[in-house]
């Protein structure tokens, strides 16, 4: 019986790859336009890898952590067609310097607020993020993470300009941008 | 044998396709949509008494279908040239004053526009301008679709499979350039002319055959460059977009960094400047205003984004059928510039929506935006327009040509192209449209 059910689940496993390689995989950085439906952007050389770890800096009185993890085969939605992509996925976490959490999206309160990977630059060791922003989406830009050497990452962050009401955005609502908006090189430490 | 059966061939060709036949019956207007007919039976007069210059493409006219692509002020149509049931070119008729330019082209899309007009078995208008008085724009489009069955022994769309295809010309008034010779595949004047915008000493063109007046430029409310305009020189608003330029130069840390608005209502005047936070400003109901003009802070792109489209088509909601157009979004930003004379170059820009009532309505409440994959998207495409040297200034931001590519790039995801007019207002106060040229590069047109 136990044979049967091992043969059985080597056939489920050999359809299974059967089926996924049927995707396209892409190398990282391939074009937008050269990504068909479906296809599968794969960090091949794994290059998003030396990224991975907890990292930490002080700005302005207020200590930003940041968890970087590495989301494999992660559904992208592009409005005409969606394609899975490997990507750094990073959550955080701002304190004052009293040790008061401002804001925590590691622990799951803030679903809408997204932070990973659009495209890496190996070549000059850094990697672009894209930002949802904080609430109503104030914030949302691009950010820049270089990585120095094996310990250190330096922040870059472009917040870009939202126009909002109380429609998109209730009354009342925390627009407050916690992450620290600065482009003067940041230093992030692996802890 | 071989020759006997070429000349046949020719005799028959010549027979069907005789130019004389084509122009020496009455006008009838085979087009599905009404034309300027006075316009199109008066060019047809100058092409007989001088097809022997005129002429410089094989195939005959097809007058019956020109079009005069929804303008009614004689001064523009294209027919198609028919050879072997195949349109092959199409023969453009631009008047300016009192002379008629005559010029041939062979844009694909063109042909395959006038190739269903005429062959197709079943069409049926999709949207045709002149439905909508709002669309009276610098460019007109007439759209229509053809039945594509297929099996081509049940063609009819009642019975058998298929899809119906849309095909669509466009003009705009500024490209009504001469060309002398052939505007080829890629938009390009090909053999006898330079195509740049009308030298009147190689191309003196045809007298017209009535005293024309020329076009009167009064200012047409429907003119998106006239509407622009009226914004751009009006003193209360352009001192608060200055206000605005300002504050779009401040860097974050420094006094006064942030996000400002300011309202232009209805009835032309402005609210006072709207503070908002460092990334956001929040604008009231969109009801009784005509629009608003916002700055973009020096951190973020200068552009418009997909959240600042939606918003431009908040204004066009609350203006009158017929005139969505009137609603607008502006957008200045700031950038350090080495030639520039103040050290700054400015981004300063207005949208409109140029598309019907319908249309809004869909983009607004029948359309679920993820407003997240848009941005990513803006993101990807601002990433990978940086590493084009075409798109880039010299400090590795987007150029003109990259902001505006993003903006149409924007436009086309989001499936509104050539829905949203994008004007640039020069320092100088100037308003430009800019459009997409044929190999899809933003192009600038003046404004008269």
């Amino acid at each position: 019986m136990k044979t049967v059910f091992s043969k059985y689940l080597m056939l489920l496993n050999l359809i299974l790859i059967t089926i996924s390689c049927k995707s396209q995989t892409l190398p990282l950085n391939t074009l937008m336009d050269d990504i068909p439906q479906g296809a599968y952007v794969k960090d091949l050389n794994n290059e998003l890898n030396p990224y991975i770890g907890t990292y930490k800096a002080n700005y302005k009185g207020n200590e930003i952590t940041l968890f970087i993890i590495k989301e494999e085969n992660r559904p992208t939605n592009r409005i005409t067609k969606t394609f899975f992509r490997d990507a750094l996925s990073i959550k955080y976490i701002v304190k004052n310097s009293s040790g008061l959490v401002l804001q925590d999206t590691s622990n799951g309160n803030f679903p809408n607020i997204k932070l990973y990977s659009l495209g890496i630059n190996s070549n000059n060791n850094y990697v672009t993020f894209y930002y949802s922003g904080t609430n109503c989406k104030v914030g949302w830009g691009s950010i820049i993470l270089k990585r120095l050497n094996s310990t250190q990452l330096s922040w870059e962050y472009y917040p870009n300009s939202r126009i909002i009401n109380d429609t998109t955005c209730p009354p009342g609502t925390d627009t407050t941008v916690y992450l620290p908006v600065t482009d003067d090189e940041l230093i992030f430490t692996k802890q | 044998m071989i020759s006997a059966i070429l000349a046949l061939s020719s005799c028959v060709h010549d027979e069907v396709y005789s130019s004389a036949d084509t122009v020496s019956k009455e006008y009838i207007n085979k087009t599905l949509w009404k034309q300027d007919e006075k316009y199109i039976k008066n060019i047809m007069t100058v092409y007989l008494e001088n097809e022997k210059d005129i002429r410089k493409s094989n195939g005959v006219p097809f007058w019956d279908y020109a079009t005069t692509v929804n303008t009614f002020d004689e001064s523009f149509l294209m027919v198609p040239v028919v050879e072997n049931k195949r349109v092959v070119s199409v023969l453009q008729v631009p008047r300016k004053g009192s002379k008629v330019h005559f010029y041939y082209s062979r844009i694909s899309k063109q042909i395959n526009f006038f190739q269903g007009l005429i062959f197709a078995k079943h069409k049926k208008v999709v949207f045709s301008e002149s439905d909508y008085a709002n669309k009276a724009i610098i460019c007109t489009t007439q759209i229509m679709a053809v039945w594509l069955p297929n099996d081509e022994s049940d063609p009819d769309p009642e019975s058998g499979n298929g899809h119906w295809g849309t095909r669509s010309v466009r003009v705009c008034k500024e490209e009504k350039e001469l060309c002398a010779g052939i505007v080829n595949e890629f938009g390009q004047c090909d053999g006898g002319g330079d195509g740049d915008g009308g030298d009147d000493d190689d191309d003196p063109g045809y007298e017209y055959p009535e005293e024309v007046e020329e076009p009167t430029q009064l200012p047409n409310p429907k003119d998106p460059c006239e509407k622009t305009k009226a914004i751009s020189t009006d003193p209360a608003v352009t001192e608060k977009v200055g206000t605005l330029k300002e504050k779009s130069k401040i860097k974050k840390g420094q006094p006064g960094y942030g996000e400002s608005a300011v309202e232009i209502n209805n009835d032309g005047t402005t609210s006072d400047i709207i503070p908002g936070g460092d990334h956001e400003v929040k604008l009231g109901s969109s009801a009784g205003k005509k629009g608003a003009y916002h700055n973009h802070t020096p951190t973020g792109v200068k552009m418009f984004s997909p959240a600042d489209i939606l918003s431009m088509l908040t204004y066009s909601l609350t203006q009158p059928i017929g005139n969505l157009s009137n609603g607008f979004l502006g957008m200045v930003g700031t950038e350090k510039c080495g030639t520039c004379p103040d050290g700054y170059k400015y981004h300063n820009y207005i949208i409109r929506f140029s598309g019907n009532s319908q249309e809004l309505e869909d983009y607004l409440f029948k359309t679920n935006w993820d407003e997240d994959a848009l941005d990513e998207y803006y993101g990807d495409r601002v990433r990978e327009m940086k590493n084009n040297s075409l798109n880039i200034n010299e400090y590795g931001r987007l150029n003109n040509n990259g902001l505006q590519k993003l903006f149409f790039d924007m436009l086309k995801i989001m499936g509104m192209e050539e829905k949203v007019t994008l004007q640039k207002i020069e320092d100088n106060g100037l308003v430009q449209n800019i459009i997409l040229d044929n190999a899809g590069n933003p192009s600038p047109i003046q404004c008269p």
